[in-house]
């Protein structure tokens, strides 16, 4: 097939159509092709056609002039101050002469400024009254037409640059005054056919019915034997179609919940967002008036929530909190106090749904749990920072289980995860001890990470439930971890309203 | 973390190199946060009140590397008085207090003076709630001082930073600190105050000094320190930390009786003599050590150990050990407490971790199950899991789905859990359904190429007075088609398909809701029971998101949802 025929049989039905228009004319104003239907599919056909090289275009813009309403209305009937010369010319004549002539106020205004400073007429006292007299000069003035009237009274539109000088005088002269003549940008968007198009026009398969869409119909009636298909370029860009994905965080809990059940973890029931004081910190032994408990980082929310109905559990945990119970601990010497525990917040972190399971006697000793959950902390929304996120929180409860075996855990947990290179460092917190921060060292970050926080349940924090087994535990938040394995920069691009779906549609699974 | 700002003099005074003392704050959990050419910022965790002043933590480095550390010594008693009167039991009934004599002054004391009442502020003392601390220069002071309550009209003196005379009312109302600290007098009818022999008001805590006596400058020789508050333990341990400083800055500790004249938990007269720095006796288990460490260490490693960690007269007993803990510090309730500086003496990373041998199969919750499921269903044939936040607010999950305010329904009556105190403005509300958050994210991304298939898989949560927490949270799939046209159909072919790949019947009825078009909605059920609800939004509900695409949603409560 030689490369005209080509060309030709892949035109599309819109590109014809254009194409059709310069069998007889060379050239187009972009305008008079559009027509006034169908804009969008004219122009469409038409950039494809030059980017085939069949048509070019020319981009240009001029000035144009044009009378203005005033313009239009001297050019019938002459410029005001010449036919008040005209009536001058004979006599001199009064105010309300003119007006009976039928010069208008405004008229007559206009008109003495500009004939008393060309000195075309004086103005006399004739007794009582002022009269208008000509002068030399004007009697001479009305010998010709002047430059101004000429110019009005020519052909228009004109082109700025195909102004004569004297041309452009008048036209100056005019332009200062109001609404006679205009001056108005003109675009325009020639289109010429090439050489090439010319030829395209000619060929054979220019004017034949060529299949496009093959459907069932034709297959049927075989309504395609003898005819040509038309060509489908599958070598140019296409628009984008996208698959269904999952979240990215969805695929970190999957990954991390999949960890977990490796190593033979149970998942914790599920548990509420709306958390009472009680379970979010007095059952884990975090004091009444612990910094973390300060309005500024939590969400305390406008309600009272009931404490258990265990009183037993409540009272043990007021001794441990007061005088250390029967754990050998001080105690925090205060006295706890039942309504700061029922304040009602939204939970701070997962650990709250550990010790309800304790306090609700769902866990068989010896055993190991995990729970990831969304947890709240009352700060803004940043690049960096969400006011909620989502938490793991794991624990083995069992005999013997030491420092070191909470360190092995760790060690596994994070041999899953890819991670082979850690470092503890002991911390604090108020419901373990001791207390480990774990550090993972990332290859592909080439630095070490502080994911993990961990410990062992404080015995003050298990007596009242009847735990006097070690419990070793530990955490993580999973925002971080997934920002880490996508490269994201912002948070609010992968989670809440600002949510980039994009991101969501194209990132690449299981990095 | 608190940060100690740590000078390098002190590090030539232990003979470290930078690297040796960074090892060794690790192995106590501390770090070093900056180091320029006179100092070294150390983060130090808050247990450890005792480092929060450089002194404290130098002394916790000697004994650590084996350096003799100062014995502490309090002189003997000069008959110097505090009277307590009763009436600040209802305000702040307990106060301790001590004299440092003899101390020269320089600027980077003074400076650690300002910096460590303020860390103890912070910390221990709760924002000078649990305990504020007053420090005054000692020769303008006379001695019996009292410590009393009376109305805020009638407490007059000249604060610090203030050009006159204020009484306790104006302190409170048009002070700077006084404003700041307000809340802690809020709703007491008196105001607490110090004043000496000469009737000179010292200050009136926990606001402000006096101008007079209340400023402390490189002249001063002595101080009169005190600390007021409501706990007399947290108090005294407070003026512990504080005495150790003083001490460390060469000062002689000379101690003060403060007598109760009706103290408030007895209802008695009782005298207290402060600081109290003897030393507590305890006695750590070895079960426990090994218990906690894993490991059977030999007594003389763990003698070496304690005495690292400022443990003081360690006798080795047969079951255990009998160790004096020094009177300033706050951190040790247990004995685990102990265990864990033995532990950190030794140093984590001279431990070998083991794996647990703790048998267990795993197993997820069913509610976990249902949502991989439908996940999985649902991104086979095209839609995208987005994430948006619980946080939101009534205007759109309420006001501009067209949802009557009065009386919010969508197949039942819902109370949603309401948000006070945000910081984040527009968030005062949890969410009880997930469409509006779909709605908001939409707006954000009608830039993309159409159609958007979006799904969200989560949990919402609402107000049940039945539940302890009086909450409950829900499991909840949302699902969103937006398109150049309307695709409700499409998306009841949707439902069709999950419903057959999970192997259970809905069935569909007209239905309407607000925020749907009348005529283009249905509820959905399986069996009897309704589990959610379909339909084409109304032109209105979208443009009150300012979305100016088609689209369709879904909304159902997979709690109700059952699968086999």
């Amino acid at each position: 097939m030689d490369n005209i025929t080509k060309i030709t049989k892949s035109l599309s039905e819109d590109e014809k159509l254009v194409l059709k228009n310069f069998k007889t004319n060379q050239s187009y104003e972009i305008k008079d092709l559009i027509g006034d239907e169908n804009q969008a599919k004219v122009q469409r056909a038409i950039l494809w056609l030059s980017n085939k090289n069949l048509v070019t275009s020319e981009k240009s813009s001029f000035f144009q002039i044009n009378l203005d309403e005033n313009g239009v209305i001297f050019n019938k009937n002459g410029l005001p101050e010449e036919n008040f010369l005209k009536f001058i010319k004979e006599k001199s004549l009064t105010k309300e002469e003119l007006i009976n002539k039928g010069l208008n106020q405004q008229e007559i205004g206009v008109s003495i400024g500009t004939l008393k400073k060309k000195g075309l007429m004086e103005m006399k006292q004739d007794g009582e009254s002022q009269v208008f007299e000509i002068t030399k000069n004007g009697l001479e003035y009305l010998k010709n037409d002047s430059l101004e009237y000429k110019f009005i009274k020519s052909n228009f539109p004109k082109k700025i640059e195909d102004l004569q000088p004297e041309e452009q005088f008048a036209f100056d002269n005019l332009f200062k005054r109001p609404k006679i003549v205009k001056k108005e940008e003109v675009k325009s968007n020639i289109i010429t056919i090439t050489d090439l198009g010319k030829e395209v026009i000619k060929n054979s398969y220019f004017d034949k019915e060529l299949i496009g869409s093959l459907t069932k119909e034709m297959l049927q009636s075989k309504d395609y034997k003898g005819k040509d298909f038309k060509i489908y370029d599958l070598t140019s860009k296409v628009p984008s179609v996208y698959g269904g994905s999952l979240h990215p965080m969805t695929q970190v809990v999957n990954d991390v919940k999949s960890i977990f059940l490796k190593m033979g973890f149970k998942e914790m029931e599920n548990s509420v967002w709306m958390e009472s004081s009680f379970w979010c910190m007095d059952s884990m032994w975090i004091p009444q008036d612990h910094p973390a408990r300060e309005v500024q980082d939590t969400f305390y929310l406008p309600y009272k929530s009931n404490l258990p109905n265990d009183k037993d559990l409540i009272n043990k945990i007021k001794d441990v909190h007061e005088n250390g119970g029967n754990t050998g601990s001080t105690g925090y010497g205060y006295k706890w106090d039942p309504e700061i525990a029922m304040k009602s917040l939204l939970r701070t972190h997962t650990t709250a749904n550990s010790y309800r399971h304790f306090g609700k006697n769902k866990i068989t000793i010896p055993g190991k749990y995990f729970y990831i959950g969304r947890v709240f902390r009352n700060e803004t929304i940043s690049w960096k920072n969400l006011p909620e996120f989502h938490q793991v929180e794991g624990f083995i409860i069992g005999e013997g289980l030491t420092i070191k075996h909470l360190m092995g855990a760790i060690k596994e947990f994070y041999a899953h995860m890819g991670v082979t290179k850690i470092r503890f460092k002991p911390t604090y917190n108020p419901y373990t001890e001791p207390s480990l921060e774990a550090y993972g060292y990332f290859e592909e970050l080439g630095r070490w990470v502080e994911l993990i926080n961990s410990g062992i349940f404080r015995p003050e924090s298990l007596a009242p439930y009847g735990i006097n087994v070690p419990v070793i535990a530990w955490g993580l938040g999973l925002e971080r971890l997934a920002m880490m394995k996508h490269s994201i920069k912002d948070i609010r691009k992968l989670i809440g309203t600002q949510t980039d779906v994009d991101f969501i549609r194209n990132y690449r699974e299981n990095q | 973390m608190v940060m100690v700002n740590f000078s390098k003099d002190k590090l030539k005074e232990l003979n470290l190199s930078s690297q040796e003392l960074e090892e060794i704050l690790f192995k106590f959990g501390f770090e070093i946060d900056e180091e320029n050419e006179e100092e070294f910022k150390i983060d130090v965790t808050h247990d450890r009140s005792d480092c929060f002043h450089a002194y404290g933590l130098l002394r916790a480095l000697k004994a650590y590397i084996g350096k003799e550390n100062k014995n502490i010594v309090v002189e003997k008693d000069e008959n110097y008085e505090v009277i307590v009167d009763e009436s600040v039991n209802n305000v702040r009934p307990y106060t301790v207090c001590a004299i440092f004599k003899n101390i020269d002054f320089t600027d980077e004391k003074i400076k650690e003076m300002i910096n460590i009442q303020e860390k103890l502020h912070i910390t221990i003392g709760r924002n000078r709630k649990k305990s504020a601390i007053g420090i005054y220069p000692y020769e303008k002071i006379k001695f019996p001082i009292t410590f009393k309550a009376d109305i805020p009209e009638k407490i007059k003196f000249h604060p610090l930073n203030s050009l006159s005379e204020m009484t306790g009312k104006q302190i409170v109302e048009e002070h700077e600190v006084g404003i700041k600290y307000a809340q802690l007098l809020e709703g007491k009818e008196k105001y607490p105050f110090f004043i000496d022999a000469n009737n000179n008001i010292l200050s009136m805590p926990p606001i402000i000094n006096s101008e007079m006596t209340g400023r402390v400058n490189e002249n001063t020789k002595s101080v009169f320190v005190e600390c007021s508050g409501d706990d007399l333990n947290t108090l005294s341990e407070v003026l512990n930390i504080l005495s150790i400083m003083f001490f460390e800055f060469g000062a002689k500790i000379i101690p003060v009786k403060v007598r109760y004249k009706k103290e408030l938990n007895s209802q008695k007269e009782k005298e207290f003599v402060f600081p109290n720095l003897r030393s507590n006796k305890k006695i750590i288990s070895k079960n426990t050590i090994k218990k906690i460490i894993g490991e059977d260490l030999k007594n003389k490693e763990i003698i070496s150990l304690l005495k690292k960690m400022q443990y003081e007269e360690i006798k080795e007993l047969k079951e255990g050990y009998e160790v004096l803990i020094p009177s300033y510090r706050t951190d040790l309730w247990h004995e685990v407490d102990i265990a864990d500086d033995i532990l950190r003496a030794k140093g984590i990373m001279n431990l070998e971790p083991i794996i647990p041998q703790v048998q267990g199969f795993g197993e997820e919750q069913k509610s976990s199950i249902k949502k991989e499921k439908i996940e999985k269903i649902l991104t086979e044939i095209g839609f995208n899991q987005v994430m948006t936040l619980a946080l939101t607010n009534f205007d759109s999950q309420i006001t501009q789905m067209k949802i009557d305010e009065k009386n919010i329904k969508l197949i039942e009556e819902i109370e949603p859990i309401q948000v006070g105190n945000s910081v984040e403005s527009g968030v005062n509300m949890v969410r009880f359904h997930i469409l509006p958050e779909l709605l908001k994210l939409i707006y954000n991304n009608q830039d993309k190429e159409l159609p958007l298939k979006l799904f969200e898989l989560d949990q919402v949560a609402q107000i049940d007075r039945n539940e302890e927490t009086l909450s409950r949270n829900i499991f909840h799939l949302a699902l969103t088609i937006s398109d150049t046209q309307s695709q409700v159909t499409y998306l009841r072919q949707i439902i069709d398909y999950l419903s057959r790949k999970l192997g259970i019947e809905f069935i569909y009825e007209e239905y309407e809701l607000p925020f749907y078009i009348e005529g283009r909605c249905v509820i959905i059920k399986q069996k009897d029971k309704v589990v959610g609800y379909l339909g084409e939004l109304l032109p209105e509900v979208l443009d009150n998101f300012q979305v100016s695409i088609p689209t369709s949603s879904l909304e159902i409560n997979l709690d109700l949802v059952d699968i086999n």
